[in-house]
């Protein structure tokens, strides 16, 4: 777990362009002129060959040669190649296809939590002669459409540009003198609240998406094939990447949108979705949102708090009628509810949670079951509750905070001092108050989740 | 009766009251429980002294009290500060900061005491209130700026450093950003100042001028936020706080005719006179 002491990083809010959604598909063909008389200077099948290469030989969870490889390409390059990708599986799933029609993407409206629907209209995508031929063979070397490898090859593509999005360094060179939806994510880098600043890098977010897009779950009693909603590889990639963009405070939100239109039902994915709606609610965010300058074009996908909260709460009551059992979401759900006003539930809700086993849990359910007990004017349990937090992290400051403002009578002078007293310890490890990382907690199992998605990746599962 | 003896702590007030209150209905009997007031007078912007109890009117839940004793620049200060070292206070800003606590700190009589809280989103008590000012000044020295504003948590604990001692409780609170981060909700804390006597004075730069909290607090309280352009200004903001709450007035009275529980608002005016007063909105007596 990541707690915000000395080391505490910069929060970050990661937004992306609004355009039009066949905008991503549509400037290819302008583009890829640019891309060819400069940068990579491959034949669009080389490019492809190197691309399938450096999936192959990729590492999952290592910034290895084929990430660096795979970084250095420009964003029309990545988008080429996806798009040839797209047409070998077409050709591995139906050897006598000729027609490519590529679908145009989705992309994220204003409104958070909203997706375009896929464009009525596809793209049809020309190959020359020889180009097909390549093509053709590609799609041989994978095996037939029973074989699952072209599905492999899609997880292994996936992992290999969620590795790129999660540990290559940004290289904004890439995107010099090229914009589109889809393409390209924005950045809105802040601390302690104020903007510092908006990068702009390529969505390899949105590659391994579409790529996934494409994940075929094949029956082995040779029913109706399923789509990528089937497969648990697929959903472990979205619960994997969620998890560490919400421990570095990157909330991409129309990747956490997309991974809930696949898994609309999971407690898992809605769980995460959730959180991120409850920071995006948060003071940090809205309030270097409403000071940032941002450039025309560019779409914030962030509501008002309100709207935030609503849709956070929303989403934590899905996960719980999904899964009773999922305490973290049990949590979060009163703590969004007390933020909302409503703290008879958010305490019913809080008081049900209490059982938990995991301290860090423990504690931030006496911490919000305190505030919510004080906001009911139920002020000797609020301060029993709080005393609960502070006896699982002695150094907390909250609790103490609390307990301090409720103390009345002759206990005031000895939450005081007991108060004084903790603020004057000097400020390490000690002093760790987990309600500092309460947003970025939620990923802090963002290590070993990636570690299972690698073994999978790597069993080709 | 002494000046000493005369000043009770409203805070101490509200303990007492509570276990000698019999009733709802109870109300101030007795002449040796006093609230005390600290008020500004100025008339275009010019203090006006040599004011007299009989010179103010004072209304205790619109109740008309009598003024016992007025004390001007004869009772020592208990100055704390309560200063924004999170991330966005580096560089110069955070020199401009240390230079301005120094300053107002070389500005304290040798009765006064100062005390000095940091804040992030981590609360530090660097000095308790104590007479060794240069000690203070050293602890600011010590500062290193990074993370959060938990300026809501802060504010609270500076609160708690408040000293029933007969000293003129000042806290000034400086910061340059926006709340990011604290536990307690402004406006409980705005309940706790309400039972407090300390001044809040705010001095402001960037974003906390916008400051809802900070507003609210300093005019409950009776003190001012200055908002201030550039951390250049703050040794000037900080000494303009100081020689403005020196020419305060502290007025005391004993309530008489009014509950003793509750919140109790006030009105200060000067008899027969115009002049513009700052003063506390009220004080909150028993639990």
């Amino acid at each position: 777990m990541r707690f915000a002491g000395s080391s505490r990083a910069a929060t970050i809010v990661c937004l992306t362009a609004c355009l039009g959604a066949s905008v991503w598909i549509d400037r290819v063909a302008t583009v890829s002129a640019q891309s060819r008389s400069s940068e990579t200077p491959l034949s669009r099948i080389d490019r492809l060959r190197a691309w399938i290469a450096a999936v192959n030989a990729h590492e999952p969870g290592f910034l290895d040669e084929p990430v660096e490889q795979i970084n250095r390409w420009s964003a029309a390059d990545l988008q080429r190649v996806w798009i040839d990708v797209w047409s070998v599986v077409s050709l591995v799933r139906d050897p006598g296809v000729r027609l490519f029609l590529v679908p145009a993407g989705r992309t994220v409206v204003r409104r958070p939590g909203t997706l375009t629907p896929p464009s009525a209209k596809p793209i049809q995508v020309t190959y020359s002669g020889s180009e097909l031929k390549a093509l053709i063979e590609f799609a041989a070397s994978l095996g037939g459409p029973r074989s699952g490898r072209e599905t492999q090859l899609l997880k292994r593509g996936a992992m290999l540009h969620a590795d790129i999005a999660m540990l290559a360094p940004l290289d904004p060179r890439r995107l010099r003198g090229y914009s589109s939806a889809g393409a390209q994510r924005y950045r809105l880098n802040m601390n302690d609240g104020r903007p510092t600043g908006l990068d702009s890098e390529i969505n390899h977010w949105e590659l391994g998406r579409r790529l996934l897009d494409r994940v075929r779950v094949v029956d082995a009693k040779g029913g109706v094939p399923r789509g990528p909603e089937a497969d648990e590889t697929v959903r472990l990639w979205y619960i994997a990447t969620f998890t560490h963009l919400e421990s570095i405070g990157d909330l991409d939100v129309p990747h956490f949108d997309y991974g809930l239109e696949v898994f609309p039902k999971d407690p898992d994915i809605l769980l995460l979705n959730g959180a991120m709606h409850e920071s995006m609610a948060g003071a940090r965010r809205q309030r270097a949102f409403r000071s940032a300058s941002i450039p025309a074009g560019v779409i914030f996908a962030i509501g008002s708090r309100s709207d935030e909260l609503a849709q956070a709460e929303r989403l934590y009551r899905r996960a719980l009628e999904a899964a009773p059992d999922l305490v973290e979401a049990r949590i979060r759900y009163g703590r969004v509810l007390g933020e909302r006003g409503r703290h008879q539930e958010a305490a019913m809700e809080l008081q049900k949670a209490a059982g938990t086993r995991s301290p860090l849990l423990q504690y931030y359910c006496a911490l919000f079951l305190g505030a919510e007990l004080e906001a009911l004017g139920r002020n000797d349990e609020a301060v029993r509750a709080y005393e609960r937090a502070a006896g699982l992290y002695p150094g907390a400051q909250s609790p103490r905070l609390g307990i301090n403002r409720l103390a009345a009578g002759s206990q005031r002078a000895v939450a005081r001092e007991a108060l004084l007293s903790l603020v004057a310890q000097p400020v390490d490890d000690t002093r760790i108050d987990p309600w500092w990382a309460y947003d970025e907690s939620i990923g802090r199992g963002a290590d070993v989740v990636l570690n299972t998605l690698h073994n999978l990746v790597r069993a080709g599962r | 009766m002494t000046t000493r003896h005369a000043v009770v702590v409203v805070s101490i007030l509200a303990g007492s009251t509570l276990q000698s209150a019999s009733s709802q209905q109870a109300t101030f009997s007795t002449k040796l429980e006093a609230v005390r007031v600290d008020v500004l007078v100025t008339d275009r912007g010019d203090v006006v002294r040599d004011l007299k109890p009989a010179d103010f009117e004072i209304r205790d839940n619109g109740v008309p009290q009598t003024v016992d004793l007025v004390s001007f620049q004869q009772i020592p200060l208990n100055v704390i500060l309560a200063l924004d070292v999170s991330a966005s206070v580096s560089g110069d800003r955070l020199d401009d900061l240390q230079k301005a606590g120094r300053a107002l700190l070389g500005r304290l009589a040798r009765e006064d005491k100062a005390a000095l809280i940091t804040f992030s989103h981590i609360v530090t008590l660097r000095e308790r209130l104590t007479s060794d000012v240069a000690r203070v000044g050293d602890s600011l020295n010590d500062v290193r700026p990074e993370g959060d504003t938990g300026l809501v948590d802060a504010t609270h604990a500076a609160m708690m450093l408040e000293e029933a001692d007969g000293g003129r409780n000042l806290l000034i609170v400086f910061s340059d950003g926006l709340d990011t981060s604290s536990w307690l909700d402004p406006g409980r804390v705005l309940e706790s100042a309400r039972r407090s006597e300390v001044v809040v004075y705010g001095a402001a730069s960037r974003g906390a001028e916008d400051s809802e909290f900070l507003e609210d607090l300093t005019r409950l309280t009776g003190g001012g936020l200055l908002k201030i352009q550039s951390t250049k200004d703050l040794s000037a903001t900080f000494l303009r706080i100081l020689d403005e709450f020196r020419n305060r007035y502290l007025v005391s009275y004993s309530p008489a005719g009014v509950a003793r529980d509750g919140w109790h608002r006030l009105d200060v005016r000067l008899k027969g006179r115009r002049a513009t007063i700052k003063a506390r909105a009220g004080y909150q007596a028993g639990q």
